[in-house]
């Protein structure tokens, strides 16, 4: 019905974004001068070198050739062959990603029930203690750089007081779980090996941490305001004059309405999330894509910038489709 | 025990504080409401007449307060009840509909589910069973809703106003309450629907036994609805009588003012106005609130807050052209 | 019509008027104080930095290399054996440049595109409001990654890297004013005494939307320091031995747990600063939230 109209309308509007992010991530690959062949061999290669390179990474055809068959290749599913690792680079992104996935997962689900509960908390006992406490450590959340608090939670817990593990998935003497869908807790889970499992979920509480933070501080945040607004509303007060318990008036009449625009918000931090992921798997050694990305960057990796680049684009476009449907089904004035 | 009063407000001050200052918004209110009685509060905007609503089911939000007063219902005190024992009465004995009635429910539950919600906090059955579902078609039957199945299935955005205001009047009087307060349910109306809305809640409360205090800036459908008239201006109750006597012998100026500022049919002459405007209840006029606004206003009016005096019978009135035993002029 | 200097729109005009409650809230609200009071330290330290450092912020001093902080060196030394404390300093002077060149960049060129698009409507609106959708499909640092990346790796492009991403948001909001100024009837009125579309542009539409677009950057400063020492610590930004507070952090990763000052102190002072920048936000948005002001 008017729903599934809704979703067409925004599926065809993604497929229009994502052939400009297509455009933009090869404009900056390939316009917009550098020297990849000088960032490969070194600045004072023999010219000769230089040009057989050229031709072997296709440098020397020209621009729109080279645009054309690049466009055609993503279609195909071919992102290119990676400088760097010389493997096809959705390979390199199959065995990468999952484990930024998992870090991202495990801060929107961290992020997700804090955040909530600190904003709705907070707005229940306006001016109260948790409320000032909410507030004080919302503002830290989005103040402080991912990268710094990583460091610094590293050095207390891992270097200092030793008692959570230092970077990476696993310990190293660990042998992992065998690879199903690359996600070390659930792979360990499907195999039953137990060890991994344990040791997989300490090593993601930093990090999930460190990503979700902020994320937390921001939902927290904007659940706060739109519970104070709804709570506010009339609806409220005939919930109340019903003699309904103000527990109740919370949980039954207040929340859901009050998680509307949080959803929304919801959407956003996991854009942020993906930003902190580039930096947090840097931080803590995650081989996830953000690290695969940055690696890439440093050497002028081109298409493995560009083919990462445009997967986590798409990763982000399709969680904002989810979350406009989702906004769609919880608001039934949506609906009409 | 003078138990013949179903609620006495007694001196009711309620307060919010605002970054401007203390905003008196109620300065000692006065007024009593019998059994099965219909008893209109009229008043300008943001004269205190929907707080006094808000107070008695004890309702008022951060940053307002109730600094003093006793709101005595059936005996008890309910200022001094509990917030467990005033949940009791709201809904129960106690109900409210308001002016708006589409923002008044919930947007995101289903009618049905509401109405199902306030049969399970008075009665304490399940708001699932069958039993709650089929209280909820009798009364949206009893107020005149066709299709009551269907209904129970919409959202409040697929319905009128009408039959919005008509569901919240279902909901109030789901457990025959002792007392409806109605905060101006047809001010958003349109005025064909407005008369249906009224006729409704008059025949509802006669059958269900049921006192209303009707909140309402309209003088006509006080004077076609109400027992008695309580007239309120800036925080206070300036007068108080039976509909008839309100209308045909009002004696305080600012009652005098506001009937003759309603047109009647075959009127000729402009009509007439209140000069000056609402004052400002964060500092409001000494002694009589009304007193700047005035045409008999005395000396004494802005020294000395005048307190209530009964004219004739049942009639009375806080204004000092009655205090000192002045003759009315 | 200014607030705490800085433009708004007619539209807050009951702010004005009201000036007493602004202020109100204002002295209420004690984290907007310490916001306020953080941003004006900040300034003063970059004004000052080169007067107040007691050591050259770049000289390397091998002999004092990896002190820990004492007397002489207040934050010790790193492996170069700089002053750390006076890195600090002077490096507030990098992100101060950051804020100011990015915010007038990215506050230009939206702005501009946002009026033209606005105002022009129809295709010329689609086609620039499609290019902003494409932009903010991408998250803004991995997108400045790119971009820096791409163009190489220092101070100048890291400014233009996060102005290439941040545009679109004052687009967007540039673009809503211009729309609901465009039908004002003072506008039709120019229109019809035979102003040209420039002159209409730049005299009665670009005006009305610089006050909001400005509000919001300064709500946006804090970020912009937190994407620009993101990339320094990725070593996409300014480069060394440059004292920018994100490269700084990732100067001291291999020294931390024996030397954690070196990457502590700069990655606290990112922190303060963006802290008051986001409590000044938090501040000007409360007392602009018609809401609150009831």
């Amino acid at each position: 019905m008017n729903l599934l109209n809704f979703i067409v309308r925004r599926l065809l509007l993604m497929v229009l974004v994502l052939f400009g992010v297509l455009c933009i991530v090869f404009i900056i690959a390939n316009v917009i001068p550098a020297d990849p062949i000088g960032a490969l061999l070194g600045g004072n290669a023999p010219p000769e070198v230089v040009d057989e390179y050229k031709k072997k990474l296709g440098l020397d055809k020209p621009l729109a050739e080279r645009f054309v068959s690049y466009l055609l290749g993503v279609l195909r599913g071919d992102l290119g062959v990676s400088f760097r690792t010389n493997r096809p680079v959705l390979e390199d992104i199959k065995k990468f990603f999952p484990a930024t996935m998992e870090l991202a997962i495990a801060a929107t689900i961290l992020s997700v029930i804090l955040g909530i509960w600190l904003g709705v908390a907070s707005a229940v006992n306006r001016n109260k203690g948790i409320d000032h406490f909410a507030r004080v450590f919302s503002i830290l959340g989005v103040s402080m750089p991912v990268f710094w608090t990583g460091l610094l939670l590293l050095l207390i817990f891992y270097y200092k007081l030793d008692i959570l593990p230092g970077p990476g998935r696993l310990d190293i003497f660990l042998t992992p779980p065998k690879r199903i869908t690359g996600s070390i807790v659930i792979d360990s889970l499907l195999t039953g090996n137990w060890e991994a499992l344990k040791n997989g979920l300490l090593h993601l509480i930093m990090p999930a941490f460190v990503l979700g933070y902020s994320a937390t501080a921001s939902i927290a945040r904007i659940t706060r305001a739109s519970m104070l607004d709804v709570l506010r509303q009339e609806y409220i007060t005939t919930a109340r004059s019903k003699g309904l318990e103000e527990r109740k008036v919370v949980r039954n009449h207040a929340l859901r309405n009050a998680l509307i625009p949080t959803v929304t918000i919801i959407g956003l931090t996991f854009g942020s999330l993906l930003e902190g992921a580039v930096l947090t798997e840097t931080v803590f050694s995650w081989p996830g894509l953000g690290r695969y990305i940055t690696n890439g960057y440093l050497v002028l990796d081109y298409p493995a910038v560009m083919g990462g680049t445009l997967y986590i684009a798409f990763i982000y476009s399709l969680v904002n489709l989810i979350v406009d449907i989702i906004y769609a089904f919880l608001d039934p004035r949506m609906r009409v | 025990m003078e138990d013949s009063k179903l609620l006495s407000v007694r001196n009711l001050r309620v307060i919010f504080r605002t970054y401007r200052g203390i905003v008196k918004a109620l300065n000692g209110v006065n007024f009593e409401i019998g059994r099965e009685e219909f008893v209109g509060i009229v008043g300008e905007t943001g004269c205190g007449k929907s707080v006094t609503a808000l107070s008695i089911m004890r309702l008022i939000q951060q940053p307002g307060e109730i600094i003093d007063g006793e709101i005595i219902f059936d005996g008890t005190d309910l200022l001094k009840l509990s917030e467990d024992d005033m949940r009791k009465v709201r809904g129960k004995e106690i109900a409210m509909i308001f002016q708006e009635p589409k923002v008044s429910l919930n947007p995101v539950l289903k009618v049905g589910t509401q109405l199902k919600e306030a049969v399970s906090i008075a009665d304490g059955i399940p708001q699932k069973s069958r039993e709650a579902e089929e209280k909820v078609m009798d009364i949206l039957d009893a107020v005149g809703l066709p299709d009551p199945k269907g209904l129970m299935n919409k959202y409040p955005h697929e319905l009128s106003g009408g039959m919005a205001q008509r569901v919240m009047i279902a909901m109030g009087l789901l457990k025959k309450p002792k007392l409806l307060i109605a905060d101006e349910p047809t001010s958003a109306l349109d005025v064909t629907i407005q008369a249906q809305i009224l006729n409704l809640i008059k025949d509802l409360v006669s059958k269900f036994r049921t006192s209303v205090l009707f909140i309402t800036h309209d003088l006509g459908v006080v004077a076609e609805y109400s027992d008695r008239v309580v007239i309120m201006y800036a925080g206070n109750v300036v007068e108080i009588g039976d509909v008839y006597t309100i209308f045909r012998n009002p004696v305080h100026p600012y009652t005098k003012g506001l009937l003759n500022a309603v047109p009647r049919i075959g009127q000729r002459e402009p009509l007439e106005t209140i000069p000056g405007i609402v004052p400002d209840l964060v500092h409001p006029p000494s002694g009589c609130r009304f007193h700047p606004r005035c045409s008999k206003a005395m000396e004494v009016c802005s020294k000395e807050f005048p307190e209530m005096v009964e004219v004739e019978k049942d009639h009375f009135v806080a204004c000092h052209l009655f205090t000192r035993g002045e003759k009315n002029g | 019509m200014r607030i705490l200097g800085i433009p708004v729109p007619e539209s807050y005009k009951p702010m004005i008027e009201d000036l007493k409650h602004t202020m109100y809230l204002w002295r209420k609200s004690r984290l907007t104080m310490v916001g306020t009071i953080i941003v004006l330290a900040f300034l003063m330290v970059a004004i000052v930095a080169p007067f107040v450092a007691p050591y050259d912020p770049i000289e390397q001093n091998l002999k004092e290399k990896l002190l820990p902080p004492s007397r002489e060196h207040l934050f010790g030394t790193d492996q170069f054996g700089r002053d750390i404390f006076s890195r600090v300093l002077y490096g507030s002077r990098i992100a101060l440049w950051i804020i100011l060149l990015v915010s007038l960049i990215s506050g230009g060129v939206g702005t501009m595109i946002g009026v033209f698009s606005g105002y022009f409507g129809g295709i010329v609106d689609e086609i620039l409001m499609r290019i902003t959708d494409m932009f903010l499909a991408f998250p803004g640092l991995v997108l400045a990654m790119a971009f820096a990346a791409a163009m190489g790796p220092s101070l100048t492009n890291t400014i233009i890297a996060i102005s290439l991403v941040y545009w679109t948001r004052y687009a967007r909001l540039a673009r809503a004013e211009a729309m609901r100024v465009k039908n004002m009837e003072y506008i039709e009125a120019e229109k019809a005494i035979g102003a040209s579309h420039l002159r209409i542009i730049f005299l009665h539409v670009l005006p009305m939307c610089i006050s909001p677009v400005l509000v919001q950057l300064t709500l946006r400063m804090g970020t912009i320091i937190l994407t620009a020492a993101g990339l320094g610590f990725l070593g996409l930004g300014a480069q060394p031995p440059t004292p920018e507070w994100g490269a700084m952090v990732s100067d001291g990763r291999n020294y931390l747990v024996d030397q954690w000052w070196i990457s502590t102190f700069p990655g606290l002072a990112i922190a303060i600063v963006v802290l008051g920048f986001n409590l000044l936000g938090d501040g000007i948005r409360d007392m602009l939230d018609p809401r609150l002001r009831r």
